[in-house]
């Protein structure tokens, strides 16, 4: 998984801005944001630093496969 | 949190209103299949026919809100101009900007080069395919440009929302975050505004302008491991669809990622994105070409290079390989960069010898394709047809990453440079565009052609069966990011990835579906790569010979009796694709 949780959500939504290629959603009626595309994260962590309670956490492995030009 | 974005998240919470409901609804519902799954009809979680439509107008409408959008908005608001930046992102946080830690300045009491020292060097560097007149503006404007940036905070913060945000605030300047444009209109021969949808709730944004800044930056085919997923080349596309002239295509930025972890953009950064900025001062190299990506293609992998414990394998793995891509003398080296001192934070960090580290992606054992539908920065974009980067539309400015404005030429000269470029390039063209607009009656957008936006922009949500963005994705990254395409090109296999390419773009596109708002700008960013594609391998096709990041196998030589031109490309009356040659000495001469 690349992001992989979202724990102790304060509802800020700032992740759910700042996130380049909007993985992140935010859940109105739980008031919090929740993880909703991990198959287009970018594993860049803009999410993780921006978040004013250190939230969130991403492991460094895609979730589809990675497309190299030689290897 | 600034008042900018308060006020845009207001108006959006404004605006939404009962959309807001549906959002949460939708939002927990499953969305596109994914790809292990048997496919199965769409089943879009949002109504398309609930699309509210809103009109917003302004002076300049600058479209981007990386590092040259920052400075187009504030040159623009300063020069008197009622502004609007809007965003597929955030401020500060899209683009390849959050990443850019070095930003070169070039300090005329302190520098070790004069003015004609670098643009001869950078020349000798690029072979010829820089345009001076850009090369220069760095000289001249980056140190003003570094100044702001200091006093806004920019070099404080490995984060830059709040130094950014800071000159917003200050002016005042609205901010629409999160919109992903599809369209620029046209009238009369002249940009008159844009459209868009809301990625967080049902409405389309047409946006009514005197004047239109691109600062979309550039983009890739989602390729891993370097932060560059959320840049198509929407702004290029968009203005390529309305007859704009775009060049560069053939040149290729040659990224590697590291092999652990391919996928990982913060992995291959070293943790560089936790480190403040730091400006670098004159220092022309002849880097991020086809070098590495040659090696590996004659000899396979591992391939390594630059600082980092294991360089020394360096002479071991290149020493066989037959001479390949074309390094002017003065810039041939078989180690790594030179390393300045280590005491300071961002790039120069990379460098420094207490670090085993490198630049993104070097350093260690390595992989092809990180970058892969990406040319040299600022070689790719919008043809200039003059110095403050004025499109061949009256009316659409580009700047930065959008903008062909060969600062560097066909090869990374100058480390730095790109951040720079992009504020010196956003600042001129913000001053000119707000300028521009004095003198413009607003022409406004026939209520047919935003009918016909809307009906295209929405359509993928429309179709019950098609083909998903992420399955035309992967069969595009798998056609256009192996080496032997667009890295070591030859005749034959670039013909062969365009039949492909053009199935998908004639067949396959128009049968895009989407499910709900982040699937329809999937939808539209598969677009807009498999259109850059075909521009990538047509260029490439065109241009006989070898030089800087472009390498034909076939074609391995300099050309210099045909090849001293650039390539622009452009859709004719029908709707055609074509290609253009533009010599180097046929760049209008400004006083």
């Amino acid at each position: 998984m690349p992001i992989s949780e979202i724990a102790g959500c304060i509802g800020c939504k700032t992740c759910v801005q700042t996130c380049p290629t909007d993985v992140i959603q935010f859940d109105y009626d739980q008031q919090k944001a929740y993880i909703a595309y991990a198959e287009d994260c970018q594993i860049c962590h803009l999410c993780r630093l921006y978040c004013p309670v250190d939230a969130i956490t991403i492991t460094p492995e895609k979730s589809i496969p990675v497309v190299v030009a030689w290897r | 949190m600034s008042d900018s974005t308060t006020i845009s998240r207001r108006m959006f919470l404004g605006m939404a209103g009962s959309a807001i409901g549906a959002t949460a609804i939708a939002g927990n519902l499953p969305s596109m299949p994914p790809m292990d799954q048997p496919p199965t009809r769409n089943q879009p979680s949002i109504d398309a026919d609930s699309f509210k439509e809103e009109t917003v107008e302004a002076d300049v409408l600058v479209i981007g809100s990386g590092i040259a959008g920052l400075f187009a908005a504030v040159k623009a608001h300063d020069a008197g101009a009622k502004v609007l930046m809007v965003s597929k992102g955030r401020l500060g946080s899209s683009g390849l900007t959050p990443f850019g830690k070095g930003v070169f300045c070039y300090d005329k009491q302190n520098a070790s080069m004069t003015p004609d020292e670098f643009l001869a060097k950078v020349a000798d560097s690029s072979i010829g395919t820089n345009n001076p007149v850009f090369t220069r503006q760095l000289l001249d404007h980056s140190a003003d440009r570094v100044a702001e940036l200091r006093e806004w905070g920019f070099f404080d913060s490995a984060l830059c929302f709040e130094s950014f945000s800071k000159p917003m605030r200050e002016r005042d300047i609205p901010i629409m975050e999160r919109i992903m444009m599809t369209h620029l209109h046209k009238e009369q021969g002249r940009v008159v505004g844009a459209s868009g949808f809301s990625l967080d709730h049902n409405t389309v944004f047409n946006f009514s302008a005197k004047t239109v800044i691109l600062c979309t930056g550039s983009g890739g085919f989602k390729a891993s491991g370097f932060p560059l997923c959320d840049l198509t080349h929407d702004g290029t596309i968009m203005a390529y669809n309305i007859g704009a002239k775009v060049t560069g295509k053939e040149w290729n930025d040659g990224h590697p990622a590291a092999a652990k972890n391919s996928g990982s953009c913060y992995d291959n950064w070293h943790g560089q994105i936790e480190e403040r900025p730091s400006t670098t001062s004159t220092q022309i190299n002849h880097h991020l070409g086809v070098d590495m990506n040659y090696t590996a293609y004659v000899s396979g992998g591992p391939v390594s290079m630059g600082p980092g414990p294991k360089s020394d394998t360096i002479e071991e793995t290149t020493a066989d390989v037959p001479a390949g891509p074309y390094v002017p003398e003065a810039f041939r080296q078989s180690g790594p960069p030179p390393q300045p001192p280590a005491e300071s934070s961002g790039l120069r960090a990379l460098f420094a010898k207490d670090k085993p580290h490198g630049p993104p992606g070097m350093g260690s054992e390595s992989v092809g394709g990180s970058t892969a539908g990406m040319a040299i920065h600022k070689s790719e974009g919008l043809v200039p047809i003059d110095e403050t980067g004025l499109s061949s539309i009256p009316g659409l400015w580009a700047s930065g990453d959008a903008l062909g404005s060969y600062m560097s030429g066909g090869i990374y000269t100058q480390i730095g440079s790109s951040m720079a470029g992009s504020a010196v390039q956003g600042a001129l063209a913000g001053e000119a565009a707000a300028k521009a607009s004095r003198s413009i009656t607003p022409i406004p957008i026939p209520a047919e052609k935003l009918a016909q936006t809307k009906a295209e922009m929405l359509a993928p949500l429309k179709r019950e069966s098609g083909y998903s963005p992420a399955w035309a994705t992967q069969v595009l990254q798998s056609v256009m990011i192996p080496n032997f395409v667009l890295y070591i090109k030859k005749e034959r296999m670039l013909q062969a990835a365009l039949a492909y390419i053009e199935e998908l773009k004639e067949h396959h596109g128009p049968m895009l579906m989407a499910s709900d708002r982040h699937h329809l700008r999937l939808a539209h960013e598969t677009m807009n790569m498999i259109h850059t594609a075909e521009m990538k391998l047509k260029a490439s096709m065109m241009r006989t010979e070898s030089r800087c990041s472009h390498y034909r196998l076939d074609y391995p030589d300099i050309d210099n009796e045909n090849w001293q031109a650039w390539i622009n490309i452009y859709k004719d009356e029908k709707g055609e694709m074509q290609l253009e040659k533009q010599h180097f000495n046929q760049w209008p001469k400004f006083a």
